[in-house]
């Protein structure tokens, strides 16, 4: 053997889908391969170029893939070492979906398309393995479509993998036996409104299936005679899939055999016929399944019930590639929904509010960055009642925000350890308490007021009379935009937690305790960029309060975000999509998720992306020590 | 005389080939010492590229019983092929037959290919009887240019063998001194010098052996006996 073949062998071994095989197939593979070198920089495949001609294999560097729509770069995806590229537009024969680009000196093997076709109609592991991620980038592309028009919308389903074939199966199946004249068939069909019929031999198996286009194909284009046995014009062998089988095994059937319909048995006998259109449906119903599924609960447990499917949700959107601002979107629209939901439950339960009320979500859920399950932050104004009134106003809303309280905690949301929550006295509070505060946290900045406000600044309402909420933010950005002592606290406490980079740009990790050789990602990294943008935006004055909103808005408006503005958005998203990632895992083993990840867990990719994020986190620091030098103790 | 005629003129033809549209054959011979009159090859090692992509399984590696009996001790201790190895082998006469038709139509590239190159010349005249005048690249010649030409560092300058040539361009010298292994780790260093070069925009045969044609013996036996500290 060999030696060099041997080596590439042993490479390929590693990765799936070829550690299926045995050591002669993967041999035949080999010594079809090529090995190119592609500059950092080069464009390896051109959106709408060429179709690729070889399944891409990185051996060595890393590629990003990325659509351009209208001019905007939308990130779909880094590969790296063992990852493939290509396959799609290899196996369509349509134009290149994406860009690819080397991010890195990138090595890769080339494996011709014939050869790839070659092991897919040969091995069933391949062919699965290749379809599945086929699938899962055409889930995808649908996703992205849908996800510059609505949020929730576009959640993609779980529901392909899930749901067993009998669910949408159509069930009104006519069979007719093999003789029966085209003439007829066409009859039946079109009495019954159908748009196929199965065709069975004498002994009544299914033997073949006449469709709509048979008729129009082999009968109308063809000129053929309708008395003739509609035998001569079925599509056959028919395909069965089994009731209880998923939708997933169903497209891949369809896929395999170029067809559109499958015959659908139960327990030996015909239960119906599933047809690709079927599916589309399914697809196209199941973003809002979640969604719908909330909307007709009328119980705090019927609510945690349909939230339990947002952890699938959340891992099929990671699995497909999903921006982690996407995510936290979705997840946030969700969990306002749920919220939403308890407080009209509480209207239920206490009768209408004595006067307008605004639940606002604060901290993370108010920027629209929450990961898996967190804590309740949330607080509640109410329109200034009349003296007289002000007691009766308080007990009505603090008996509300307990039972939201105790709902949401039902739905899965711990209560918050600092007691930030609506249920609190303290922030449950009429319009003009909620001034005074922000007045005092502003004027007199000192130890937990600081604190309070990075927390309270992230407000968002997200139900009841929103105009209270737009009041309260016209007030705080009102007077805090010149409070120069008040910036620079927050300033300080932004360069507070510096990047874990050591001397040698490797990562410094925590040094004993539960964590060690870890790093928290939300410490060092999540964080010191949220309390840089929130900065920024209270000095220009800008109202959204999501983290990534605010750069877009202060593009134009602040200069260290003009010159800063790509690099900041893409660390933010690595930094949250690895922690997502990381939850998740930890979801599936059924531990509480945290934030600590272990950086020798990361690819060599994610190592390098690591570093250079922590080192924009350092240079944005220093550009804030040195704007506010006067200020930082 | 008629034969260099003849070259020439090929010459002006193969001259306006893109590299792009160029088959390689990337060689390494090994052998039983460098003395070229006494000396003979005992194993080549050959795999193909088509511009700047490698193929994997287009490979030749063929291990030769050599004429001479005066096996150098030395040269074991390169190849690790012993004698007693070798007496196994099949003669030179049908191999190299089968190299000259792997390497038919193809642009000869090595490492001091001139080495390679001479050994091969003679024991081809000699067994054959077949004048073997293919046009060759050298890879050392292309990069002692790239570093005259500022595109790679001058520090590499001091660099001559394979091993430290192929580190300091971040490729992982595998087995070497097998002479398949040697070919294959030269093809990667072909592939990103030419793909130095393409950023300078050098896409034509003419121009790459204007910088790296190892027919003329600008670099003698010499250099090759640096290239590997005994």
């Amino acid at each position: 053997m060999v030696k060099i073949i041997e080596d590439i062998m042993d490479f390929l071994k590693s990765i799936p889908p070829f550690e299926f095989l045995s050591d002669e197939v993967i041999n035949s593979v080999t010594v079809k391969t090529s090995m190119e070198y592609y500059p950092k920089g080069t464009h390896i495949l051109i959106q709408d170029g060429a179709p690729s001609e070889f399944l891409y294999i990185i051996k060595k560097g890393g590629v990003k893939v990325y659509r351009k729509v209208e001019s905007e770069e939308i990130v779909i995806d880094y590969r790296s070492e063992g990852d493939s590229f290509g396959f799609v537009s290899l196996m369509s024969g349509d134009k290149s979906r994406a860009n690819i680009v080397a991010i890195d000196d990138t090595i890769c093997y080339l494996i011709p398309k014939e050869t790839i076709l070659n092991l897919i109609n040969r091995y069933s592991e391949v062919r699965d393995f290749f379809l599945r991620s086929f699938m899962s980038i055409y889930l995808d592309k649908g996703y992205r479509e849908e996800q510059s028009k609505r949020a929730i919308t576009s959640t993609v389903d779980k529901i392909l993998f899930t749901t067993p074939v009998e669910e949408i199966a159509t069930k009104n199946v006519i069979t007719v036996p093999e003789n029966t004249s085209i003439r007829d068939a066409a009859k039946m069909m079109c009495e019954n409104s159908i748009s196929s019929l199965i065709i069975i031999d004498s002994e009544g198996i299914p033997v073949g299936i006449i469709t709509d286009k048979d008729l129009r194909r082999k009968v109308v284009a063809s000129a053929r005679d309708v008395n003739d046995p509609v035998k001569n014009i079925m599509s056959y062998p028919i395909i069965k899939i089994d009731a209880k089988d998923l939708c997933f095994e169903a497209v891949v059937r369809m896929l395999k055999y170029n067809i559109h319909h499958l015959l659908v048995i139960k327990n030996g006998k015909i239960d119906g016929i599933i047809t690709n259109h079927d599916i589309m449906m399914l697809q196209g119903l199941s973003p809002i399944t979640i969604v719908r599924d909330l909307e007709i609960q009328q119980t705090a447990e019927g609510l945690m019930n349909a939230a339990k499917q947002m952890n699938t949700v959340v891992g099929n959107l990671i699995s497909q590639g999903a921006k982690a601002s996407n995510i936290t979107r979705i997840i946030t629209e969700i969990n306002d929904r749920i919220i939403r939901k308890i407080i009209q439950f509480a209207e239920r339960e206490f009768g209408q509010p004595p006067v307008p009320y605004c639940w606002l979500a604060l901290g993370s859920e108010g920027r629209k960055e929450q990961t898996f399950k967190t804590d309740q932050d949330n607080a509640l104004i109410y329109t200034d009642p009349p003296p007289a009134q002000q007691e009766a106003v308080q007990k009505y809303f603090l008996e509300f925000t307990a039972y939201i309280k105790e709902n949401l905690l039902i739905c899965g949301f711990p209560p918050c350890p600092g007691d930030i929550m609506a249920s609190n006295p303290k922030w449950c509070q009429p319009l003009k308490i909620w001034k005074k505060y922000f007045s005092q946290w502003i004027y007199t900045p000192k130890g937990e007021n600081i604190n309070l406000s990075n927390i309270f600044f992230d407000f968002r309402g997200i139900y009841g009379d929103l105009s209270l909420e737009e009041n309260l933010r016209d007030y705080l950005l009102g007077i805090v935009k010149d409070q120069k002592v008040f910036l620079g606290y927050l300033a300080n406490l932004a360069v507070r937690n510096k990047p874990p980079l050591g001397f040698f740009k490797t990562f410094v990790v925590e040094k004993s305790g539960e964590h060690k050789d870890k790093l928290n990602l939300k410490i060092k990294g999540i964080a010191p960029i949220v309390d840089i943008i929130r900065l920024f935006s209270l000095e220009k004055g800008i109202r959204e309060t999501s983290t990534l909103e605010r750069i877009e808005a202060l593009k134009s408006k602040h200069t260290v975000v003009r010159d800063y503005a790509d690099e900041i958005i893409y660390a933010f998203e690595f930094l949250m999509l690895l922690r997502i990632k990381k939850q998740y895992e930890q979801v599936l083993k059924g531990n509480m998720p945290n934030n600590f990840i272990d950086p020798e867990s990361l690819s060599n990719l994610e190592k390098k992306l690591l570093k250079d994020t922590f080192q924009l986190i350092s240079k944005l620091q220093d550009i804030l020590i040195e704007r506010y030098k006067l200020m930082i103790i | 005389m008629i034969k260099f005629f003849r070259k020439k003129r090929e010459k002006s033809i193969i001259s306006k080939k893109l590299i792009g549209d160029t088959d390689f054959v990337v060689v390494d011979t090994e052998l039983t010492g460098l003395n070229e009159f006494k000396d003979n090859i005992i194993a080549i090692g050959a795999i193909k590229m088509k511009g700047r992509t490698i193929k994997i399984g287009d490979v030749f590696y063929r291990t030769v019983s050599p004429s001479t009996k005066k096996f150098r001790k030395e040269s074991i201790m390169i190849h690790e092929i012993t004698p007693s190895e070798l007496e196994n082998c099949p003669k030179i006469d049908p191999i190299l037959k089968e190299f000259i038709e792997f390497s038919k139509d193809c642009l000869l590239v090595g490492h001091c290919v001139n080495v390679d190159l001479t050994f091969l010349k003679r024991e081809i005249r000699t067994a054959l009887r077949v004048i073997f005048e293919p046009f060759a690249i050298d890879t050392l010649l292309i990069y002692k240019w790239l570093i005259k030409r500022g595109i790679l560092p001058m520090h590499f300058s001091d660099k001559n063998s394979l091993e430290d040539i192929a580190l300091s361009m971040d490729i992982e010298p595998k087995e070497l001194h097998d002479a398949l292994s040697d070919a294959f780790t030269t093809a990667q260093i072909f592939q990103k010098l030419l793909a130095y070069l393409g950023d300078i925009r050098i896409f034509t045969v003419g121009e790459l052996l204007d910088i790296g044609s190892g027919d003329e013996s600008r670099y003698q036996v010499l250099i090759k006996k640096e290239a590997y500290p005994l």
